[in-house]
Parts: structure tokens; sequence; C-alpha cells
């Protein structure tokens, strides 16, 4: 045995007996603490399945898809390939914690980042469950449900092709390659870091959460210009799983058709938790240029597809 | 990291969730039919702490929602959560009559959409049994509030009542209420929504149903 030291086990031991001995304090009966801690484990327990789901997914994908496969099915030229990949995001039912891994499984298969990127931001916004979910929470208009399918496919569209005239490579630090092969280990590893970075999203979104007081929002809503920029940061801030926000939009009665669609395409495609995971995924360097540009891409594409609603 | 750090953090988290599954407090925190979901992610999480591979740093901070779960084991959202989100409404294309019973029990997110939209026309003349926690209005109304959960409580939204008379419980009291419906309503400060009200018969205190959320 010899030497003993201080490892991350014994610091892991320290934790829990810490934790144990403040066990029943006072201070995590307080309300707001209550109410934190309650929205931040929800965000987790609801992003779990999705997210493990979602790096089993991306193993599978890695393992034993091939390229060739992948390449095959999409248009050869880039500028058809992104609206392709756009409407590929149909056919997965997942939100968007699924969806960072995913696309990190196609980018390591060498898939151009375009059509990769365009595919992380479709997939949690047009997927038939948030569409479905969409048309329960806004019974008797099915415009709703069509303008939020319409403007979140020409958002990840337009991303798509702004990335191919715009985009540099070299923002984007290549998600590591897990040394280790085989299905679990890559599964394990991109959970474990996919996972590490949804706490840090959850943690302050659930401090938003309860901190900004809902009461704001009467003030902005009668500005029309106003409420579509309150609504669409707010979306960012409360990073709420793309498959509930359409109940969470429609309670936002006093705003305009336009802030919630604003709402409904911005919050699948940047919000904190996502934020988050992709700076993990991808590097910081990648997600302080694509999440701005994304929120602008997607307000425009709001804006214009309320217009006609 | 190394690898017993994170087997042990990836057990854990899988034991918390686990333990709400089995305690039956998921509840609290997300919708009922996650469970097969969730039993899912509890498989591989066992499963993952099972393989080999390397550990990155910021997986240390998985160790935080088990510790939560564990140790904080947080109640189900309540009036503090109720107080900074305005109050829920949803219209129906109709309304029938209310089942039969008397007191019949109503579903407060039910009561409140026939009171506002459809004029109380199908409450009135009926004695409901509504079941909701307590708290306190923006002038010191005494509300009745259930929370309605979409997805998780992140999207958690309450649906308020106001209660005339009746015995006065503290806030966040799970109560049962009877009482007639009354054509008054007050306008929730948070959303400029209408809060409609009841007239209370009758309160008890009762302990928090199974389910927190409508």
């Amino acid at each position: 045995m010899g030497e003993r030291r201080i490892g991350p086990v014994e610091v892991l031991a320290a934790l829990l007996v810490a934790g144990v001995l403040l066990r029943g304090h006072e201070i995590f009966q307080a309300p707001i603490v209550q109410t934190w801690a309650a929205v931040f484990v929800s965000i987790v327990l609801q992003a779990l399945p999705f997210l493990t789901l979602g790096v089993a997914l991306s193993a599978v994908i890695a393992v034993y898809v091939s390229r060739d496969v992948l390449t095959k099915v999409l248009p050869r030229r880039p500028v058809l390939a992104v609206p392709a990949a756009a409407a590929a995001g149909v056919v997965l039912p997942g939100c968007e914690c699924g969806s960072v891994p995913v696309a990190g499984a196609l980018l390591r298969k060498g898939i151009a980042p375009s059509v990769a990127l365009t595919f992380l931001l479709a997939a949690p916004a047009v997927n038939p469950i948030v569409l479905v979910a969409t048309a329960v929470a806004f019974p008797g208009q099915p415009g709703m449900v069509l303008g939020r399918a319409a403007a979140s496919l020409l958002a990840a569209t337009v991303m798509g092709w702004l990335w191919l005239r715009r985009g540099r490579t070299d923002w984007i630090r290549m998600p590591e390659h897990s040394h280790d092969h085989g299905f679990l280990s890559q599964a394990r590893h991109d959970f474990l870091h996919a996972g590490g970075f949804l706490v840090v999203g959850a943690l302050v979104a659930a401090t938003l959460n309860v901190l900004v007081p809902g009461r704001w929002l009467q003030f902005v809503a009668d500005e029309p210009w106003l409420a579509v920029l309150a609504l669409a940061g707010l979306a960012v801030v409360l990073s709420i799983c793309s498959e509930a926000d359409a109940f969470v939009a429609a309670s936002f009665t006093q705003f305009s058709t336009t802030a919630k669609l604003a709402f409904l395409v911005v919050g699948p495609m940047v919000d904190l938790k996502l934020f988050a995971m992709q700076a993990g995924m991808f590097g910081r360097r990648f997600a302080v240029r694509f999440a701005p540009a994304t929120f602008v891409v997607a307000v425009v594409s709001a804006l214009a597809v309320g217009a006609l609603l | 990291m190394n690898r017993a750090a994170a087997v042990l953090i990836l057990l854990l988290l899988a034991g918390a969730t686990a333990k709400t599954l089995v305690t039956g407090q998921y509840v609290s925190y997300v919708k009922a039919g996650l469970w097969p979901l969730l039993v899912v992610s509890v498989v591989l999480l066992a499963l993952f702490a099972a393989a080999k591979g390397h550990q990155p740093k910021v997986a240390w901070l998985l160790v935080l929602p088990a510790l939560a779960l564990l140790l904080i084991s947080p109640q189900s959202l309540g009036s503090y959560a109720a107080n900074n989100a305005g109050t829920v409404l949803r219209q129906s294309d109709e309304y029938p009559p209310l089942p039969d019973g008397d007191p019949v029990e109503v579903k407060v997110f039910d009561y409140a959409s026939r009171a506002v939209f459809d004029g109380g026309r199908t409450l009135a003349g009926r004695r409901v049994k509504l079941v909701g926690f307590t708290s306190t209005g923006p002038h010191g109304e005494r509300l009745l509030v259930r929370m309605i959960l979409t997805c998780c409580a992140a999207d958690g939204r309450p649906v308020k009542i106001v209660m005339n008379n009746g015995a006065q419980f503290p806030d966040d009291t799970w109560v049962e209420v009877t009482g007639s419906y009354v054509d008054a309503t007050v306008t929730d400060g948070v959303n400029g929504e209408k809060i409609p009200s009841i007239d209370v018969e009758d309160v008890v205190g009762i302990a928090q149903p199974e389910r927190p959320y409508e």
C-alpha cells in the first residue's frame, strides 16, 4: 500500500459526511431554498432519460454506423444537405439534452459542421412530440403549430447556411475522442462530460427561475418589440424542456402571438443549460459565437413567421 | 478524478434516482409518466458505472443533484413558487355538467376555467370539493392553490382561487375545501389574469396528496 494521500474518493467521502451532518439544517427548510432545490433536481431528473438515451444513441452512431451510410442519405451539395438535416430533425423524438451528444457524434464521424449543427438546432424544435404538445397547449390555433415548425426549420436552415459562409472549423474544439472503444465506454464518457455541463446549466436556470420575479413581465407585455425580446430572453433563462415549453408559453396570456412564437422558437435552440452543454461539447470559442447568432436568427425567424400568422 | 470516484458518483446518482422512484417522491419533480424512462436511466447509469474509460473533471458536478435529492429532498413546489408566477387559465371548448355527487370533487384547474370562461354556469347551485394548498394573495386574500406541471417543476405554474370565509391555515398547508361558487374575481398582480373565488363552507387540513400536481 505505501503512503496514503487525499484522493478524489476521500474528497467525495468528506462531502457526503458534511452533507449528512448538515442534513435537516433549517437553512434547507427556507421556502426559497426548497423551491430552488426542487427546480434544480427536476431539471436534472427530466433531462436524465433524454441524456442517457442520447449518449447511447450517439455511441451507437460512433461505434456501429459508418460514415458512408450517413453521407449517402444526405444530399452531396452542402447547400442542400443543410435543409435536409433540418427536416431529418423531425424524426428524433427527444429534447435538446439528447441532441447535443448526437450532434457531437455526427461531427466526430466527419459530417460537415453545417449539417450537424443544423440537426442540433432542428431536432428538439420540430419533432412530433413537441408539435403535438404545442397543438394541445394552443387548442383551436393550428397556426401556432405550423408557425412553430416553419420558424424553427427556417432558423435552423439559416444557421446552417450561415455556418457554410462564415463558420470556421477551428472555432469548434472537436468533441474529445474517447480513447477507449466499445459502446459502453463511449456512452459513459459522453454522459460524464455532457451531464456535468447539464448540472451547470440547471444550477443557473434554477437560480434565475427563483430570483426573477414573474411580475416584471407585466410591464413589457404592452410594448410589441420589448414583448418579443422579453419572452425570447425568458426562454433562454428558464431552460424549459422543448416538450413542455408550449404550455408555459400559453400561460403568457397578455403577450402577442409573435412574442409567444419567439419563446417557442428560441427555447429549444438557445438556453442556459444548452449553452453550458454546447460549451462543454464543442468548446467555449464555439459557444460564445454560435449561441448569440442563433438567438438573433431565431428571433428574426419568429418575427417573420409571426407577421404571417 | 479517478475511476473509483467516477464509479461512486454514477452509482450515487443512480441510487438517488432509484430512491425517488421507490418512495414515489419523483412526482414532486417530474410527471408521473416519466417513470419507465427514469428506470431505463438508472439501468444505463449502473452500466456506465461498470464500464471502463476516462473521467472528465466536470463530472464532479454530477454529485450535486444526487446530494440535493438525498440530503435536501425538496418538497413539491409551494406558495413561494405560486406567488412568483401568474395564475394559469385555459379555455375549454365545452363545459359539460359536473358529475353527480354532493359535494362533487372538482379539479382546481377545472373550477377556475369554468368560473372565468363560462361564468360559473355549470358550478352554480352545486357544492364542490377542491384540494390544494394555502397561500396569501397580493392584497392579503386567502388563496387555495394547485400547481400544474407539464414536464418538470421548472415549468410548474399555479392555479389560484380566492377563499371567502373559512378557517385560517398558515401558508403551504394542504387542505380540502368544501364550498360553492360565488361570482367574484380579483386580479393576479403577476400576469393580470382573473382569479375566481369560492364561498367556503368547510376547510380541513389534509396530508399532501400522492400526486401534488394536477
